[in-house]
């Protein structure tokens, strides 16, 4: 089965953070972020790093800051 | 060298101005300095109200080695009034955003051993960890003893115990190599009921 994207990206290492929260199920929610996409990445994995591991869900979240944090940015390089 | 009588030859410029301009124009130009004798002394002195000593190298490769062979060597830098920055190789991969903070969490009972960290170095990698931290979290009851330990590729590597938690900064980085994991497994004492627990490991990424 082919890579998803997410998986690309931690068997690729681009990423500079991660977050792992163990469900009781054996499952686990994954987050990475950072790295040269500065994408996030969301995934709930099953059998996570094992033989059968499987991405049960994965979620990219928008890159960058949220449109009004962009436009303040842009603001506060004008002068007043 | 005895065959040989001993030679000396003063070259000495004295000038308000003097240049100097060695201009070598050819298709391979090679430029021995070959000194050889039992004491060599080579000093270069550059004083002035400003100095510059500038070395370009342009070249689609570049390799600058410097090789000291000596029983006893001293390299001293000294910089000052200056903006310089000599990174270590943990702050140098940090700045070059190959940095990694990895971090989980989990839920485990008393006496057993819970994974809350699994992390696999990626491909073409060498992860090494600057430090571990874990923790529990008790709820409303109270934790008394805690332990860590970390795997290194399915072996133990080391063992950490505390009251609640801890960190430690690792002053001998530990190495891991590409497809190997890294992983905290935390037990604790004191709480019957299911605690949180957390774990973390930070180091940085070198091309294998």
């Amino acid at each position: 089965m082919p890579l998803t994207p997410g998986q690309r990206r931690l068997y690729s290492g681009d990423y500079n953070y991660m977050s792992q929260a163990w469900q009781p199920d054996g499952t686990v929610a994954v987050q990475i972020s950072g790295g040269k996409s500065g994408q996030v990445h969301i995934m709930h994995v099953r059998d996570l790093w094992g033989e059968h591991e499987q991405v049960l869900t994965e979620e990219r979240l928008p890159e960058g800051p949220p449109p009004h944090i962009l436009a303040r940015l842009e603001e506060a390089k004008k002068e007043p | 060298m005895s065959d040989y009588p001993d030679w000396t030859r003063l070259f000495q410029l004295a000038g308000t101005e003097i240049t100097i301009p060695i201009n070598i124009e050819a298709s391979d130009v090679t430029l021995p300095v070959t000194i050889a004798a039992s004491d060599v002394t080579l000093f270069v002195y550059l004083t002035g109200q400003t100095v510059l000593l500038q070395f370009n190298l342009y070249s689609s490769s570049v390799t600058l080695d410097v090789n000291i062979e000596s029983q006893d060597a001293n390299i001293t830098f000294t910089f000052a009034d200056q903006s310089v920055a000599v990174f270590d190789a943990a702050k140098w991969f940090a700045h070059e955003a190959d940095q990694v903070f990895a971090s989980g969490t989990a839920s485990g009972n008393e006496g057993d051993w819970t994974t809350v960290l699994d992390y696999t170095v990626p491909a073409g990698k060498v992860f090494y960890a600057g430090g571990v931290a874990f923790s529990v979290l008790g709820g409303d009851g109270e934790v008394y003893s805690t332990h860590l330990r970390l795997y290194l590729a399915a072996a133990i590597a080391f063992r950490l115990g505390e009251h609640v938690g801890r960190g430690l900064p690792l002053d001998v980085p530990l190495r891991a190599t590409a497809g190997q994991h890294v992983q905290l497994d935390v037990e604790y004492w004191g709480v019957s009921a299911s605690a949180a627990m957390t774990g973390s490991a930070w180091g940085y990424l070198e091309d294998a």
